[in-house]
């Protein structure tokens, strides 16, 4: 297999922009009232073009009202989720790292839930709580699954799942022990939910979110050679403080974006850098860009298909993820162990 | 009894000659210095090395054959001395810089996620690249010469876990040589080859610092691996060296028994070299 170029990186993403239209598309057809191909079509090219007085109904109250900011955040969630999961795989040198594993999407659904008891609610005081959450959350993992001053592979999992049932634990015990207010269920902060989702603009959300991304896209070279140890990488050169301080803040960044707009979805961060790494190789060059396009492409189909599956009635995307997630986790486990 | 006691002060600049490669001058170095008790001590350690010469460090176990090495890496910073390099104190140079000067190839380190032969050896040229570091034409060529160099370029597109030790280990060299240093430092790499790996690799490494490409310090427990291959010996024991110089004149009978703790002989083979070997007697 020859090395990796600029050529096949681009090759590949646009392949993934391809399909994530494809799924994009078949995701806002699709519901308790499907819409065509041809009525979807006409529908987006009238909202595009700012003549939104002349669409359907079932155009401005389904598709643009409900599906598409839906569908918009599931990709911008699973994208950034996606991301965050190989950062921290790389920092930790484990492929087995994710937010949700780690319990730094708890850590930040900890921190969001913190925020909103307070006054006054602002959206962006809810994510900075999320984002301290999270990277409070991931030091600590860090510490607690070292031993002998080196990380442990199984140390640290162990520790991430302790830590994300203890704050399972808090969060539970907030949420029941104080008056509602408007905090959302159980099921939005533990398993995350994409059907009602912080009142933020969504571009705003774009902007930070590839932001985010595009600091960890700018030390992917330096993470390839991170994953095989920090004193190689120190002996080729590579920054290795400056490198792990980037991702570290990027990853947590991306998860507390993420958690405080859907709550804590799981083992995406796991499983999509996972099968991008299967199919495209381990450079991380391309490994980034593949799993913000895969992320939000698995995303947008698991919350189609919680939406679906049991219609009328709608499923936490974050069931969808766990069940495809957890079994691959557990054999990615007896793998490692055996 | 350390090489470097009759230094003398240096001359001014201009009239002053070609300084060594690689010159280590009273280095020492503490782990837990700021402590009332330091954890390890290495103390002050004098060689110095010229361009092409292979200098082999050799002791028992907890000796600071390691730290040694580390100091030379430029990881870490002496104590008090100094180790330079061309003249230029390696703690002082910057990541890339040290990487395009220095190679370093260290005890097994376990692979997180696969690779294969050619990327790995790629690796070497991240100090050269910019960037994303999309490998040039001249770094795919450099690379390919590396692993040809160590006899596995038919390793280019295997993975680097299903590889055998002994292939592994030429990889992870072609690698290094791929960085194009000017010194060359392993780290025990003899560890988990079979004898004819050892001297198949220590033989590659003579005619590497023979052909004047990089001046090779090599960390090692084999002692006539040490004896046969190297210029110069350095014998450390619990933090202190015992002697820097030929190998026969620091490979020594008496010292070595002193030193391991076990029946050791030594004869002097064809061409002056010491032989080290076992005496168990029946008891």
């Amino acid at each position: 297999m020859a090395p990796l170029t600029l050529r096949r990186v681009v090759s590949v993403t646009l392949l993934l922009a391809l399909v994530l239209v494809g799924v994009a598309v078949v995701s806002l057809r699709l519901g308790a009232v499907s819409i065509s191909t041809h009525g979807l079509g006409s529908c987006l090219v009238a909202a595009a073009s700012g003549r939104t007085e002349y669409v359907t109904t079932d155009c401005r109250m389904i598709v643009l009202g409900l599906r598409l900011p839906r569908m918009l955040l599931a990709l911008l969630v699973g994208g950034a989720l996606s991301v965050a999961g190989a950062g921290f795989q790389a920092l930790l040198r484990n492929p087995l790292a994710d937010p949700y594993v780690l319990g730094v999407s708890s850590g930040a659904a900890l921190g969001a839930i913190f925020a909103l008891l307070a006054q006054p609610r602002t959206s962006l005081a809810t994510m900075g709580a999320a984002f301290a959450g999270a990277l409070l959350t991931v030091a600590a993992v860090y510490f607690l699954g070292r031993r002998g001053g080196q990380l442990d592979s199984f140390t640290l999992l162990l520790a991430g799942v302790i830590t994300a049932s203890f704050f399972s634990a808090v969060i539970m015990f907030l949420l029941a022990s104080l008056p509602g207010r408007d905090l959302r269920g159980m099921a939005f902060w533990l398993m995350g939910d994409l059907s009602s989702p912080l009142p933020v603009r969504l571009a705003w959300l774009f902007l930070v979110t590839l932001l985010a991304m595009g600091a960890v896209y700018s030390t992917s070279a330096d993470l390839n050679l991170l994953a095989g140890g920090e004193q190689e990488a120190m002996h080729l050169g590579v920054n290795v403080g400056r490198v792990k301080v980037v991702v570290y803040l990027a990853g947590s960044l991306l998860t507390a974006l993420a958690v405080s707009v859907s709550g804590a979805i799981g083992y995406i961060g796991l499983l999509v850098p996972h099968v991008m790494r299967m199919l495209f190789g381990s450079d991380y060059r391309l490994l980034i860009p593949a799993s913000a396009l895969g992320g939000a492409i698995a995303l947008i189909i698991a919350d189609t298909l919680a939406r679906t599956v049991v219609a009328p009635t709608e499923l936490p995307v974050g069931a969808m993820t766990a069940i495809a997630g957890a079994p691959v986790f557990i054999y990615l486990l007896r793998r490692r162990m055996g | 009894m350390s090489a470097g006691a009759a230094l003398t002060a240096p001359a001014p600049a201009g009239q002053r000659p070609e300084p060594p490669r690689l010159l280590v001058e009273h280095a020492s170095f503490a782990y837990g210095a700021g402590r009332r008790t330091p954890q390890f001590t290495l103390e002050p350690v004098s060689f110095r090395a010229k361009r092409g010469e292979l200098v082999s460090i050799v002791g028992p176990n907890a000796s600071g054959k390691t730290t040694l090495l580390r100091l030379l890496s430029g990881v870490l910073r002496p104590l008090a001395g100094r180790v330079e390099l061309d003249g230029v104190e390696v703690s002082r140079l910057d990541g890339r810089t040290r990487a395009r000067r220095i190679a370093v190839v260290q005890q097994e380190s376990p692979l997180v996620f696969p690779v294969h032969g050619i990327e790995y050896v790629l690796q070497g040229r991240y100090p050269y690249t910019r960037r994303l570091h999309f490998p040039h034409e001249d770094d795919l060529a450099l690379a390919a010469r590396a692993l040809e160099q160590v006899g596995g370029a038919y390793l280019a597109d295997r993975w680097m876990h299903e590889l055998s030790g002994g292939e592994k280990q030429r990889v992870v060299l072609a690698r290094a040589l791929a960085q194009q240093p000017l010194v060359l430092l392993l780290d025990e790499p003899t560890l988990h080859l079979d004898i004819a790996g050892q001297v198949e690799l220590l033989r590659q490494l003579a005619s590497l610092a023979a052909s004047g490409q990089a001046t090779i310090v090599v960390v090692t427990h084999e002692l006539n691996l040490a004896a046969e291959f190297a210029d110069q010996v350095v014998l450390l024991s619990s933090g202190r060296a015992l002697g820097a110089g030929r190998p026969a004149e620091v490979l020594e009978e008496s010292l070595l028994q002193k030193v391991f703790g076990a029946p050791l002989r030594v004869e002097l083979g064809p061409g002056g070299r010491p032989r080290i070997r076992v005496e168990v007697r029946p008891q």
